[in-house]
């Protein structure tokens, strides 16, 4: 019975699978901006499509029925509006990854976790986490990312390396792994599940994407209960995990979905975009060689430059919200239960916010009013420890490598809402007079 | 020009303290705090907190006058 539930939902999906992208490469190719930005094969480069989106209004919709919005006005009005709540893609696109009704006890880390609940369930369990990520607690932790990232690049030494393999995912496994108080040993799973639920993040597309997030989650749900286990028996002294076991928010403990997709969450979300505002800044920098030099001449301005690189090339370039009840903007009235989709990185390059916004400038005053982070209640938890590995990374990394110089094609992650690189072959670099001797 | 913080919204982003530190101080655990409520008319001082008030993700800070 369950193998023909089984069969039947899966030709079910194929056919919704089928439909659904049939449609946006029907458009894709018909040149519609947002079905390249939204489509099957993500455009290498967004920010175009974003200035011809731009180009239509702030507000424009599409022929699936979707608003979409590039303009930071409304992407900051819209992420403060307690009438507009989020969604999991899933929910939209109605294909699912649960193939037997055993795969109910599965916890995904963005379906059942904070990212996707509206308050009042999402203001109880994010207090529960918040006191990990005051800046007090964050003040505490910049040394020992220091240290974490010092470690790696005496590992990497001199001479050709993979700045995403050997560095850029390195250094946030590493800080998250220290929050929860276990060894990076298993860096290579995490990094797995995370490539394939940051990659499924804006829907399952394929039949294979669908599989690959069914045994993901499935190894990923044994290792937190596993986990959560072991600190009930074993607790820490301030890891976080302990922290969730124990806390007792409205006078009841978390019941276990919601312990293990936070622990989820945190783990995914801690390193899953940091990766990318490594790469990308490295990508930023080794391209604009006025904001190299000020980072090397002065070190100080990292935290500067983070900043801009979080403005001017966001790991998340896209978040949605769902109208609650009908909603009015820019004298577009638009329903209830209508999708609205932000374009975060179209918000940071705004020319009604940031003058010149295609250029990289470490000097911009204000490059802290970028979107990168998102606003609202689901501002991210871990902004602030985003930043202070940003900075010490790309301030250590250009320290230690200022002639660091790309030793191959780097190669882009796949994906539409997390934008990175996958792959960066470098070489550290030898100044040109110790070149000229050899 | 007045500025106050609603110590119910924040949850301590910090986004205020980094636009504006001469106005917006956080206490030990990061929440803003405003130690003098009024905001000099200073260079571009209240621009800038003008800023954070608008950018405050959990609108948690208001101005008056």
């Amino acid at each position: 019975m369950s193998t023909r539930l089984g069969l039947g939902n899966e030709i079910r999906t194929r056919g919704m699978l089928l439909a659904g992208n049939g449609l946006q490469k029907l458009f894709a190719l018909a040149g519609d901006p947002d079905a390249r930005l939204l489509g099957v094969k993500p455009a290498a480069d967004p920010y175009p499509l974003y200035e011809k989106l731009r180009a239509r209004g702030p507000l424009s919709q599409n022929r699936m029925g979707f608003y979409l919005t590039p303009t930071h006005e409304l992407v900051s009005a819209m992420l403060r509006d307690q009438r507009l709540g989020t969604t999991s893609s899933a929910a939209l696109d109605g294909v699912r990854w649960q193939r037997h009704p055993e795969d109910e006890q599965l916890v995904h880390p963005v379906e059942h976790s904070l990212l996707t609940m509206n308050p009042p369930e999402h203001t109880r369990l994010r207090k529960v986490v918040a006191p990990w990520f005051t800046p007090r607690a964050l003040r505490d932790r910049t040394d020992r990312v220091e240290q974490t990232v010092t470690e790696f690049l005496d590992e990497i030494g001199d001479g050709e390396f993979d700045l995403v393999r050997d560095f850029a995912i390195r250094v946030p496994v590493r800080v998250i792994c220290d929050l929860f108080g276990i060894s990076d040993d298993h860096r290579d799973a995490f990094s797995r599940w995370g490539t394939v639920l940051a990659g499924t993040l804006d829907g399952i597309r394929t039949i294979r994407e669908r599989r690959a997030v069914r045994d993901t989650l499935v190894e990923m749900t044994a290792f937190f209960d596993n986990l959560v286990e072991h600190r009930r028996t074993h607790p820490g002294t301030d890891d976080v995990v302990t922290g969730l076991v124990r806390a007792r928010p409205d006078g009841a403990a978390l019941n276990r979905r919601d312990l293990v997709a936070l622990a989820g969450l945190l783990l995914g979300a801690g390193f899953e975009t940091t990766v990318n505002l490594i790469s990308n800044g490295v990508t930023a920098l080794l391209a604009n060689p006025d904001a190299k030099r000020l980072l090397i001449e002065e070190p100080d301005r990292a935290a500067d430059i983070t900043e801009e690189v979080l403005r001017f090339d966001p790991p998340v370039q896209v978040t949605g919200r769902l109208t609650h009840e009908p909603v009015e903007y820019g004298g577009t009235r638009i329903p209830a239960n209508r999708l609205i989709v932000l374009f975060l990185g179209g918000a940071n390059r705004d020319p009604a916010v940031f003058a010149e916004p295609t250029r990289f400038d470490a000097d911009r005053p204000n490059n802290r009013e970028h979107l990168a982070f998102s606003s609202g209640i689901h501002y991210c938890l871990g902004a602030g420890l985003a930043r202070i590995e940003g900075e010490v990374a790309l301030r250590e990394l250009f320290r230690r490598y200022p002639h660091l110089r790309a030793a191959g094609t780097p190669l882009r992650r796949e994906g539409r809402t997390i934008r990175g690189l996958r792959s960066m072959p470098m070489h550290t670099g030898v100044p040109r007079n110790v070149l000229a001797r050899r | 020009m007045k500025v106050f913080v609603d110590s119910g919204r924040c949850q301590g982003h910090g986004l205020c303290n980094m636009s504006a530190p001469e106005t917006f101080d956080l206490d030990d655990d990061g929440y803003a705090r405003v130690p003098a409520s009024e905001v000099p008319d200073d260079g571009g001082l209240r621009t800038r907190v003008r800023a954070a008030v608008d950018g405050c993700p959990e609108r948690a800070l208001s101005i008056e006058g």
